[in-house]
């Protein structure tokens, strides 16, 4: 039986530098699940060290925990990039930090990169450069994840900077892109955003959390069986009735309970 | 040429890093794309852009270059510029176009590589 979820897929914890110390693995689970989430992806900058942990602490709570990585693309664009397990976004980070300026983390101009267990105990620090872009552009990166059964979200393209708008001019067509997510829903209604409307894409938005208490300030609502990366992806497909929706669907709500009772 | 005959010369605007200005600039590059900055830029040189968000002040420190000149009127947003100022990072805004910033530096003498 389908129902609607609600899923934040962009959230960062310790890991990424510009993240506030209280982004542990147990704080998120905590406060996602107080927000009443079914599902959240936990996307550093570049990296997905932290993943496992966080997956460990929401183990005995009703959370799904999606492995993923925001990737800074060659052009300046922020993506997405989910995962169906550890492993995966393991290889996957591989590859994005292979593309990687030389040169270590300088702690003093960035801040720390904390990597932890899902007891919040650290276990060491990333001393690579996530703050910088790897230099594989967007086309490689997308179809790495895709190599790799991923799902690609370019991040916040109503952003003025690090989206993919912003970087391209333009949203491509029939790109390695499964989704696009957008910071503002009220920006679906400027000119420019009517076309990213129309492009065909399915819409998200996501909280983009670097701290604890923007955890639950956005989310999207997915209408599947359940809180898992195949059902996202089905979701996103709009497979067998399944579907998204940035905006609360109360109506639509109401409509499915009806078409299930008539289905009795 | 020093740097701070330079910023006259082109009209720049200084929006940070005001003490670091007496050095002596003799290459630019010119890039967008801040991977291959990172790859290319001299250390010492100025470095022309229309990118403006918190990675370019990140480049300019980690390869010590004398500074990033924003083009075509590209201003930093907040938070870009209050790190230029914490971290004492040169940068420069002009309303000229990035091609027409370069040909300028170039007809006074500063070449693109060393």
């Amino acid at each position: 039986m389908l129902r609607w979820l609600k899923v934040d897929l962009h959230i960062h914890t310790v890991l990424s530098s510009c993240a506030e110390l209280s982004m542990g693995p147990k704080d998120i689970v905590h406060k996602a699940v107080s927000e009443g989430l079914d599902m959240i992806a936990i996307t550093d900058h570049n990296a997905a060290d932290n993943v496992a942990a966080v997956i460990g602490a929401a183990r005995n709570w009703p959370l799904t925990v999606i492995a993923g990585m925001e990737v800074s693309t060659k052009e300046e664009a922020h993506v997405l990039c989910l995962f169906e397990d550890v492993d995966r976004v393991m290889r996957f980070q591989e590859f994005i930090q292979a593309g990687l300026p030389e040169g270590v983390n300088d702690e003093s101009f960035f801040g720390p990169q904390i990597i932890c267990d899902e007891n919040e105990h650290v276990l060491g620090k990333c001393e690579k450069l996530l703050a910088f872009s790897t230099r594989h552009p967007f086309d490689s990166v997308a179809a790495k994840a895709r190599e790799l059964g991923g799902i690609v979200i370019p991040a916040h393209i109503d952003r003025k900077s690090c989206s993919l708008l912003k970087a391209f001019g333009f949203v491509p067509q029939n790109a390695a892109i499964d989704a696009l997510e957008i910071q503002e829903v009220k920006n679906l209604e400027t000119l420019q955003m009517e076309h990213i409307k129309n492009s065909g894409y399915p819409i998200v938005t996501d909280s983009d959390a670097h701290d604890v208490d923007r955890i639950g300030s956005r989310y999207t609502y997915i209408y599947a069986a359940e809180a898992s990366f195949v059902e996202l992806k089905a979701a996103l497909k709009g497979d067998g009735g399944r579907r998204i929706s940035v905006r609360e669907p109360a109506q639509e709500v109401l409509e499915a309970t009806l078409y299930e009772r008539n289905d009795e | 040429m020093i740097l701070r005959d330079i910023i006259d010369k082109l009209g720049l605007k200084i929006l940070s890093g005001e003490g670091s200005l007496d050095i002596e600039v003799k290459v630019a590059y010119a890039s967008d794309i801040l991977s291959d900055v990172m790859a290319c830029a001299v250390k010492g040189g100025l470095w022309i852009t229309n990118q403006n968000h918190q990675n370019v002040i990140a480049i300019v420190y980690f390869k010590t270059l004398a500074g990033a000149i924003l083009a075509g009127g590209m201003m930093p947003d907040d938070e870009t510029l209050a790190k230029a100022r914490d971290k004492n990072v040169p940068l420069f805004q002009s309303e000229l176009p990035a091609f027409e910033i370069s040909g300028r530096l170039y007809g006074l003498g500063i070449k693109g590589s060393a």
